[in-house]
């Protein structure tokens, strides 16, 4: 899938700015950004449910995708749904290997609105799923689910080999699930990495010591590659560009300050928050 | 075209299962009983007409009255009640978007459309063997009725399959729905206003002022109807 110089407005509102990138096939790509960036926008526009002002998106025929905040139809039950979804995405009989894999067989038979909110998430991840569309577009696919089902989405979209874009605020479920990035900033497109290429970017430290003084601060602040840092009680948030550990922990001992507890996340948590900040 | 015609196979039998055609077709049933031969309509209009010095040449005309009253007066109505969430449901619920990825706009719009077409017909079959058989008018003497009925049927359908699928509310659909054949009727009848005389062919062309107050009297009895089976399927959809 290419997208090419996508604008969306909304009014006088521009929400999406001359986004363009392209998906490697078979890749898991994460779409993030703060609230209101204009993800779930991007999503829609790709799945071709809203247009683009301008731009281009450039795919197959066939998408699959989970909508964010979407109630499937509540007369329907599971298998009529499957039945009808599943013959618009050109696959008549019912997908055994996706009721297996994410449980559904007990669920397929009762009406939707019997259904709890988690479980109606399950049938809708997998219908984004039928027909085996080359790309899944997933919007906040971990929301209302247990740590069990959890487990069990995470696995099954982790065996998939299609072109798959999740974009979700659980960045632990990044982490494990995608190999690529996208990242969004005020409807911008500021950054397209591979996780390995984001982890080089940057690191945050947090340093818990005995006593915060200025100088400490000031000189952890002068050295080569420091972002930025922020004491917050006893705890020191240091964003680097690259790995400043030893030396930080040298000025720690040359200000007599006993260090506590150190831990450098290269999380794509705070990789994002190093990004928009 | 293959996706329309699954779009239509499936959106009419959600439709016959969630029993909203059933629901419908009692509300028909209902008001072809009430507006034919029944002691209600006899006892509503002696009550309305009470001043009248002949009602029984009034009630001669009811049979006449009866054909327009059911099929132009309430029978956009009845399309109402069929398209009013067509498409305006599944915009206020989202359901929509499990469909726009699979399949154009356009190619939802008119399965949905079809699917709905289908009722509008068996509705209209219904009713019609019906009139035959209470009039005892041979069914090939309604025919012109019938193909006229439908047509004017298909074209209230798309007025208000048009107004849902721009509202996204159901309920506002309802509102400017109910308002609309209201709108016309006055604008048909009020004095003076010659450029609404097209209009007229949508309400029922009586002669007098007493049955102008009769028809529109059972318009607005319709709306209570519609409004009533409304929040049947409203409720039902809770």
């Amino acid at each position: 899938m290419k997208v090419f110089g996508l604008v969306k407005s909304f009014g006088n509102r521009e929400v999406l700015s001359e986004i363009s990138f392209t998906l490697k096939e078979g890749s898991k790509t994460g779409l993030l950004g703060l609230n209101g960036v204009g993800k779930t926008t991007l999503l829609c526009i790709m799945g071709g449910i809203l247009r683009p002002s301008k731009g281009e998106v450039e795919f197959g025929e066939k998408v699959g995708m989970l909508p964010q905040q979407a109630l499937l139809p509540l007369h329907m039950s599971g298998n009529e749904l499957y039945a009808y979804y599943g013959e618009l995405s050109g696959h008549d009989s019912q997908q055994t290997d996706i009721i297996e894999a994410l449980q559904l067989a007990e669920l397929l038979p009762q009406k939707i609105k019997q259904l709890s909110h988690g479980q109606r998430q399950l049938l809708a991840i997998g219908q984004a799923f039928l027909g085996n569309p080359p790309i899944v577009l997933l919007d906040e696919p971990f929301n209302g689910l247990d740590a069990h089902h959890k487990v069990l989405v995470r696995n099954f979209i982790a065996k998939q080999t299609m072109t798959v874009v999740i974009s979700s605020h659980i960045l632990d479920e990044i982490d494990r699930l995608c190999t690529d990035v996208l990242i969004l900033h005020k409807g911008k497109l500021i950054a397209e990495e591979s996780i390995g290429q984001l982890a080089k970017k940057g690191s945050l430290i947090s340093l818990r010591v005995n006593n915060i003084s200025d100088a400490l601060v000031s000189s952890i602040h002068s050295l080569d590659g420091i972002i930025s840092v922020l004491p917050s009680g006893d705890t020191l948030s240091i964003r680097s560009k690259k790995d400043v550990l030893p030396k930080i922990l040298a000025i720690c001992k040359k200000h007599k300050i006993k260090v506590l507890h150190v831990e450098q996340g290269q999380r794509t948590e705070d990789l994002l928050l190093s990004y928009i900040t | 075209m293959k996706h329309i015609i699954t779009i239509f196979k499936h959106e009419h039998l959600r439709y016959w299962r969630d029993g909203k055609f059933l629901l419908v077709s009692a509300f028909a049933a209902l008001l072809f009983y009430l507006l034919h031969d029944s002691p209600v309509r006899y006892l509503l209009l002696a009550a309305l007409h009470a001043r009248a010095p002949d009602i029984t040449q009034y009630i001669e005309q009811i049979h006449e009255i009866f054909i327009y009253d059911y099929f132009v007066v309430f029978f956009p109505l009845l399309t109402l009640l069929l398209a009013y969430n067509a498409v305006s449901q599944d915009t206020s619920t989202g359901s929509i978007r499990f469909l726009l990825p699979r399949v154009k706009r356009y190619e939802y719009l008119v399965g949905k459309f079809l699917s709905l077409s289908i009722y509008v017909l068996l509705l209209l079959s219904v009713s019609f063997i019906g009139l035959g058989l209470l009039t005892k008018v041979g069914f090939i003497n309604l025919f012109p009725l019938f193909v006229f009925c439908l047509a004017f049927g298909l074209v209230w359908l798309s007025i208000y399959f048009l107004m849902s699928a721009i509202l996204s509310r159901p309920m506002l659909v309802i509102l400017l729905g109910l308002f609309l054949p209201v709108l016309m009727l006055v604008l048909a009848f009020a004095p003076g206003i010659s450029w609404a005389s097209p209009f007229s062919m949508f309400v029922v062309n009586l002669g007098t002022g007493t049955l102008l107050f009769h028809s529109f009297f059972l318009m607005l009895e319709n709306l209570i109807y519609v409004a009533l089976t409304v929040a049947v399927f409203e409720v039902r959809n809770l």
